[in-house]
């Protein structure tokens, strides 16, 4: 059978890369057209030099090719700078436009894209990883282009004024891609290796510099200092052995560079001499043979930049293969909300194992139920999937095996009870605003004095005292001030507004002090009545106050446990 | 930066003297072969018209030329890689350096704060990137710079100061104001960033919730609307050096042009002018790189030297000589009388406390969380200075004896305890490299801890990778344990123990810790909020109780 043509990783970074450089295009237009003028002035410059000293040499006039140079200098100057600042719109661009696709799937599939790998990770990979991407609209694209736009430009000038030297020229150039490229795709290869050791060093320092303490209260500082020497070691053998062929590329442009222009001088140094040994079918004045010189050094400089821009096309490409097929799992990602139940139902877990998506399920098979009115506790050890059981709920993950019966109606594939949820979990989400604002994120039709209410309930009010602005008091970004506890009831209070007849409750007490915990659960326990709660946790205070603890067991475990 | 360099012991000075050279060669060089070329050019020139081409000693000049393009490319190839080379040297003698010397100067067990930690960590790449960064390309430069002006020199007194000056200008006010100016930019990035940097963290960990509640939508504007403007005040840092490049071409094209200026007037001969202005053209051209390194070099040299700080900071206990130290038999009688410590330098202070622990004793000492029981503990195994009172180990007082030898014979198996990278295996071989599989099995018994490892999949192999959370909380304690007795102590601290453990598995665990004490001349230091009410048969039993400490 055939399978549907899948796009290859390659090809997905490629789409989403040629779609975020298709927003820069008019800046990438803009450079390269204010860099090729800039090659332009250069030209006018080497004219007026050359022609100047030629003019001197006669004793004649020097003034207009001085005044050409002059005013190619200071031409030059304001395109260069021009270019430079297109250059970095078009690599802002082209960050902004990653980083604006990846928000937009985030809205659109919502927290499911997110799972898979760590908070860290990901925050890292929206913003450190969409940043590499700068590198590769502002310098790489423009610098692509101007490679070969940029020496054709100069070589035409050459060629009017010496056939000789612009040939000399073009089988520099020609020989050098090969070379460039056979150095390059070597030299990608082993760089690869040798960062995996860098980082293993770096990693290895910073783990052994952070715990200095407790290998000190072993008595294992000699043994791993040690290991650190070792590891430099042998990071400095790899990374030598790396450098001697990647700066050879390097070396062979800038021996081209070099050689050329050594040539092209002794070349036309001979001929205004009369003693170039073969008819080359053209003479050569000497402002000819100066502007030619003069030229030689800007034929290459685009070439020799292109050389040292591979790292940010590598690191463009690298972002995009991350993030393209990141985004592109989100497809199927995407849940469909249900309808709004009206009452607390009754929830079935029925030998319900779950994966990440198609991998070995992580959560052995388990069956349990919870009731509307009754609080339903899971727990285990950490990485048993007590929070993906509540994700479940609202079609962020995918069931290995067994089924989830909402009420007796099982729940398909993809289908969120969102609408039907309060979710708290140990740091509840704090915006901008007051108190009033906050609590009424949960259901922003709420009037006045519903949010009041809720308050109440929450026991929000004693701390939303008069002396502090009440309910209307403003908080700081992220709820700096909020002590954990307070947190806490204003997520309470954003429940009991959102009047959902399902709770999850996420490690809601992982943050609390012993005290704060009691007071806490007394509360919910109370004004959770009449709704299906389920909570996670590992405090035994939390087990003990709920009507039914479940203990699951992670699929590993189970395995080795069975005879 | 060579002050950090000289406490080290001058590591690589052979390869670093070396890349210098050749760096200033290849700038030197890169200049001398325009200037040779112009000047080989227009006096062929002059020659050729003057009837006179083949008299003009033409070999020497084309030679040059030649020379010139092969010493620029060699040396500039050498020059990289050597000083790469020397930058890795001095990496490695750095890196091991600051571990030791961080750990002289630890107190306590507890883990670097990661603010620190990513500090120390940024300090380290700035001072070791300083060579290549600020050194190398700044020699290259003046190198190149000092050859075109010799030119300038031999051509036109008044020009040649000019040229001086316009270097000073392109190639240290300049980029100086712009790294100024990119500094203030970049006080106001680093705050916006960390606004960006929050607020995509939060969204991420609230994903569900802000599903939920349906804010997504909301907040990924927000967030992306925070990293807009983070990208413009990025461009801020960058902005004052765009255009300097171009800038320092425009001065070289001037001042190569003043020389042919000054050649029309006869004043100066017509191809030595001709190729000073181009060698000035090729040097402006590379001052560019300059701003760069002058932007680099304030914070290579401030890294440095907090870095040389760090290297000489005192150890944070005082200890003899290794040849004046004891070493100890036993730790038995360890004797404390009116002992002061501190958990840091002007924290509260801890104690007086008074006491001993002899042979087949179980010291319980109890106080509520923050009375000090840890620091105290700590200082008992010399992990924490004391700040008064005696503490004599054996009849040995403590500042006869080096720290590794009090602590051969006492290890602590914490409350929250960390593990090193790497796999279970590793953790116990940190305790005792010469450990057996038996042992370990042994202390994994004694700690209760079998069950769990037999279960993980991979048994001892299973790694401890960040973030990895295999274990639970109190599975890590139980670890941490067994790794506190395989390092073979006289005395074994246990801080909170059984806190979170089931009633019957800490019984358990308490009845083989007292079985594993009777077995020799050992002894138990237990942290707790409150007395245990387990038997610990065979152990003299012995309480400290610990007040609040005030500040």
């Amino acid at each position: 059978m055939n399978k549907p043509a899948q796009p290859t990783l390659k090809q997905v970074a490629k789409t989403y890369l040629n779609a975020w450089a298709a927003q820069s295009d008019s800046h990438l237009r803009a450079t390269i057209l204010l860099q090729s003028l800039a090659t332009a002035a250069w030209i006018m410059i080497a004219w007026g030099v050359g022609h100047a000293v030629a003019a001197v040499s006669q004793a004649e006039p020097a003034f207009l090719p001085i005044f050409v140079a002059a005013l190619g200098a200071a031409v030059r100057t304001l395109l260069v700078w021009q270019a430079d600042t297109s250059a970095a719109n078009a690599g802002m661009r082209m960050t902004a436009a990653a980083r604006e696709t990846i928000f937009n799937q985030i809205s659109d599939v919502g927290a499911g894209l997110l799972s898979g790998v760590g908070a860290g990770e990901r925050t890292s990979q929206i913003i450190d990883r969409t940043a590499k991407l700068y590198g590769y609209g502002a310098r790489w694209l423009p610098g692509m282009r101007l490679a070969i736009i940029g020496p054709v430009i100069i070589l035409i000038a050459v060629a009017t004024q010496s056939w000789l030297a612009a040939a000399l020229l073009l089988v520099s150039v020609l020989v050098l891609p090969v070379f460039i490229w056979l150095t390059a795709s070597e030299t990608a290869a082993i760089a690869r290796a040798q960062q995996s050791s860098l980082d293993a060093l770096s990693g290895a320092f910073q783990s052994r510099t952070a715990k200095a303490g407790l290998i000190r209260a072993f008595r294992g500082v000699a043994r791993q200092t040690r290991v650190l020497e070792d590891a430099s070691d042998t990071l400095r053998q790899k990374t030598m052995a790396v450098l001697k062929t990647a700066f050879l590329s390097t070396a062979v442009m800038e021996f081209f560079a070099s050689i050329s222009i050594a040539l092209v001088a002794v070349y036309i140094g001979f001929k205004l001499l009369g003693i170039f040994p073969f008819g080359t079918g053209e003479t050569i004045t000497l402002a000819e043979g100066l502007t030619v010189l003069v030229m030689v050094p800007e034929f290459f400089a685009p070439i020799r930049r292109l050389s040292s821009l591979h790292h940010d096309r590598a690191d463009g490409v690298a972002a995009a293969e991350m993030i393209g097929p990141w985004l592109e799992t989100g497809f199927e990602k995407k849940v469909h909300r249900l309808k709004r139940l009206l009452c607390a139902p009754e929830i079935e877990f029925r030998g319900v194992a779950l994966s990440f998506g198609g991998a070995a399920p992580f959560l052995a098979p388990t069956s349990f139920t919870a009731r509307p009115s009754y609080m339903t506790a899971l727990s285990g050890p950490s990485g048993s999937g007590k929070t993906s059981c509540l994700l479940a709920l609202l079609g962020n993950n995918t069931l290995a095996s067994g089924e989830i019966l909402i009420n007796g109606v099982p729940l398909e594939h993809g289908a969120s009870l969102a609408d039907s949820v309060a979710y708290l979990r140990q740091t509840p989400w704090v915006t901008e605003g007051s108190l009033a604002d906050n609590i009424a994120l949960a259901r922003p039709e709420a009037s006045k004095a519903e949010i009041e209410s809720a308050a109440m309930q929450a026991g929000v009010m004693t701390f939303a005292t008069v002396e502090r602005g009440g309910l209307d008091q403003p908080l700081a970004r992220f709820g700096a001030g909020l002590s954990g506890g307070e947190r806490q009831r204003l997520a309470l209070a954003r429940a009991v507004l959102r009047d959902a007849p399902i709770w999850l409750l996420d490690e809601p007490t992982a943050h609390l002090d012993e005290q704060t915990e009691k007071d806490f659960l007394q509360r919910l326990r109370s004004i959770s009545q009449g709704r299906t709660v389920l909570i996670t946790s590992h405090s035994e205070s939390v087990l003990s106050v709920c009507d039914e603890v479940i203990n699951l067991t992670p699929a590993a475990a189970a395995e080795t446990r069975a005879p | 930066m060579t002050k950090l360099w000289q406490y080290l012991g001058r590591p690589a000075h052979f390869q670093f003297r070396l890349a210098l050279a050749l760096s200033a060669v290849s700038g030197a060089s890169a200049v001398v072969l325009l200037g040779l070329s112009g000047w080989f050019l227009t006096a062929s020139a002059l020659a050729g018209l003057a009837g006179t081409g083949l008299i003009f000693n033409h070999l020497f000049p084309s030679a040059g030329v030649r020379a010139a393009a092969f010493t620029r490319v060699l040396s500039r190839y050498g020059e990289q890689l050597i000083g790469h080379d020397a930058t890795l040297r001095l990496s490695a003698s750095l890196r091991p350096q600051l571990f030791s010397q961080g750990a002289r100067a630890t107190r306590g067990l507890s883990p670097m704060a990661s603010a620190d930690l990513s500090l120390l960590l940024d300090d380290v790449e700035a001072a070791e990137g300083g060579f290549l960064r600020v050194i190398a390309p700044a020699a290259s430069i003046i190198s190149g710079a000092v050859a075109a002006t010799a030119l300038a020199l031999a051509t036109d007194l008044l020009l040649a100061v000019l040229v001086v000056l316009a270097f000073v200008l392109a190639a240290w006010w300049l980029p100086r104001c712009a790294a100024k100016k990119s500094r203030i930019a970049a006080a106001k990035h680093a705050s916006q960033i960390d606004d960006a940097r929050e607020r995509v963290a939060r969204l991420v960990e609230n994903a569900v919730e802000l599903d939920v509640i349906g804010a997504m939508p909301d907040t990924c504007e927000r967030a992306r609307k925070s990293l807009e403007t983070q990208q413009v005040e990025l461009d801020e840092m960058e902005r004052p050096f765009r255009g300097l490049g171009a800038f320092n071409t425009a001065l070289g094209t001037a001042l190569a042009l003043a020389f042919l200026a000054r050649a029309t007037t006869g004043a100066v001969d017509l191809a030595l002018a001709a190729g000073t202005g181009l060698a000035v053209i090729a040097a402006f051209e590379a001052c560019a790189a300059m701003v760069k390194a002058v932007d680099a070099a304030p914070r290579s040299e401030e890294s440095a030297s907090r870095l040389l700080r760090r290297l000489e900071a005192p150890g944070a206990i005082g200890e003899p000589k290794q040849n004046a130290s004891v070493q100890l038999g036993t730790v038995f009688p360890l004797k404390f009388d009116d002992l002061i410590v501190t958990a840091a330098e002007r924290a509260p202070r801890i104690g007086p406390v008074s006491g001993q622990i002899v042979s087949r004793s179980l010291t319980e000492l109890v106080g509520p969380s923050g009375s000090g029981k840890t620091t105290l503990a700590e200082a008992l195994m010399r992990l924490q200075p004391i700040q008064s009172g005696a503490l004599t180990i054996a009849g040995t007082p403590i500042d006869r004896l080096r720290v590794a030898t009090v602590l051969e014979k006492m290890a602590i198996a914490p409350q929250f305890p960390s593990f090193l990278p790497g796999s279970l295996y590793d953790q116990f071989y940190l305790a005792d490299p010469a450990v057996s599989e038996t042992q370990i099995w042994e202390a994994l018994e004694i700690a209760n801890a079998t069950d769990f490892v037999t279960e993980s999949a991979k048994g001892l192999k299973t790694l401890f990778d960040d973030g990895d959370g295999r274990f639970s909380g109190g599975e890590l304690r139980r670890i941490g344990l067994a790794r506190a007795l395989l390092a073979g102590p006289q005395i074994l601290v246990l801080d909170e123990p059984f806190a979170g453990l089931q009633p019957t598995l800490a019984e358990e665990i308490a009845r083989r810790l007292t079985r594993w004490a009777t077995d020799g001349d050992r002894a138990i230091i237990l942290l707790q909020h409150a007395p245990t009410r387990f038997e610990w048969t065979g152990l003299r039993r012995n309480l400290i109780s610990l007040a609040p400490s005030l500040p």
